[in-house]
């Protein structure tokens, strides 16, 4: 662990104000786990690859709007790759049945970048915690909130992955996220 | 409790999860522009659910990448001096801490992650089969751990080591039963304790379900450091007591922090 890495929040901070060795560090610091996530969304390296430029762009051009308060600096990145990727896929992706995955998982380079000690600490708890609420649920709810998050799935696509009928899905999917919001605050 | 989400919340919610289609993500984003409340509900759950995304695995993407990003941000500003080389994001393995519990949760999350690359009905059957989310064993303290993986591949097996109970733990990572390329191959595990010396077998693993392998007595002294490996043998194991197949998975032993 690099003992002088700048924390994400500093060098974020840094970056809000037009600093582009800080904007650097930070993509050497998150890129790879920010490409891992669109890419289990999109399934396409081509489309993730554009995808994961306008990511970054977006995080330069709104530096300045991170505040402690929507979480760590990683989470709050971490939802702007998601969201792009989302977009992408329900937007922008020509529709054409599932569409196989370009490498199967694990087979992909493997990177992780040097966490902030501070985030880390923070992350597994968090984990802990999400991890505790999630194991409440029955398995098919919380596969369905799983694979919603990680594979970002629609509900048709749940349903028909599960075989469950769309309605079961969709109750599934609002009482799973309701008790975990229940057991969260607890 | 309440039984269901109210539907502003559930439309926070289900923005932050990615399972509103198209027009309902533009409406929720919409909204997220004029109410601040509504703001603050997907900032909730975006932190809710956040440590299901740091659990997948991360990839390093190419360096052309970053030099578009450059370009582009170059295009916008005034001309910068000679452009510096990007630099590719340096791989070095983060060192879990915290224990085996950590390790866990992660090794659960990321298992859960992958599930949606196997038809579901096969991945629910596995899951099943592996058995409630990993946890320490009753009455079990890990003392040492090790992740084994593929060179340049995410972890495929996780093991702890108790010196105290004489035992080791060994899980699945990831759906290793599924992949073809395996089929008809025994998994053995290796313990490499020391470059000198051959390796030793510890026993064939289940490449779907848990495997408790007693502790040799070499595990007595400190096991940090010694590698444990996974070869790929004909069924029932390496006939002649070395590896004879490829070593496909491997890691080193380390200590748990307490």
């Amino acid at each position: 662990m690099k003992a002088d890495a700048p924390p994400l929040a500093d060098l974020l901070d840094a970056a809000a104000g037009g600093d582009e060795a800080a904007f650097k560090e930070i993509y050497g610091l998150s890129s790879a786990k920010l490409f891992g996530i669109v890419l289990r969304i999109v399934r396409r390296r081509a489309a993730a690859e554009e995808i994961l430029q306008e990511v970054y762009l977006k995080i330069w051009d709104n530096a300045a709007t991170y505040r402690p308060d929507k979480g760590s600096p990683m989470t709050w990145m971490i939802a702007i790759a998601r969201n792009r990727a989302l977009d992408w896929q329900r937007r922008d992706r020509v529709r054409g049945g599932d569409l196989p995955i370009d490498e199967a998982p694990g087979r992909e380079t493997w990177s992780d970048p040097e966490p902030d000690p501070l985030d880390w600490a923070m992350a597994r708890q968090d984990a802990q915690a999400l991890h505790d609420c999630l194991e409440r649920l029955e398995e098919e709810p919380r596969t369905c909130l799983v694979l919603a998050y990680c594979e970002g799935y629609t509900h048709e696509e749940l349903s028909e992955r599960l075989a469950r009928p769309l309605g079961t899905v969709k109750s599934w999917i609002r009482r799973g996220q309701a008790r975990l919001k229940d057991c969260l605050m607890g | 409790m309440k039984d269901e989400l109210d539907d502003i919340e559930a439309l926070a919610a289900e923005y932050v999860l990615g399972t509103l289609e198209a027009d309902e993500r533009r409406r929720a984003e919409d909204l997220m522009a004029r109410d601040r409340h509504f703001s603050a509900l997907v900032d909730d759950w975006n932190r809710r659910l956040a440590p299901l995304a740091e659990a997948i695995p991360p990839v390093a993407p190419p360096p052309e990448v970053w030099q578009r990003i450059e370009s582009a941000l170059r295009a916008r500003a005034a001309p910068q001096p000679e452009s510096l080389a990007p630099r590719p994001a340096a791989p070095q393995a983060a060192r879990p801490s915290g224990g085996l519990a950590g390790l866990w949760q992660q090794a659960a999350f990321w298992r859960w992650c992958s599930l949606g690359t196997a038809a579901a009905a096969a991945a629910l059957a596995l899951y099943v089969a592996i058995g409630p989310l990993p946890g320490p064993l009753p009455g079990a303290e890990p003392r040492y751990a090790a992740m084994l993986s593929e060179s340049g591949a995410a972890p495929a097996w996780l093991i702890g080591l108790d010196p105290a109970a004489g035992q080791l733990e060994v899980r699945p990572l990831t759906e290793i039963a599924a992949d073809v390329s395996v089929e008809d191959r025994a998994f053995e595990l290796w313990l490499i304790a020391d470059a000198e010396e051959p390796p030793r077998s510890l026993g064939l693993l289940d490449p779907a379900a848990q495997t408790l392998v007693p502790l040799e007595p070499v595990f007595a002294a400190d096991p940090a450091g010694a590698v444990l490996a996974v070869s790929l043998e004909p069924p029932g194991g390496s006939p002649t007591g070395l590896p004879t197949g490829p070593v496909v998975y491997q890691g080193a032993i380390f200590a748990l922090d307490p």
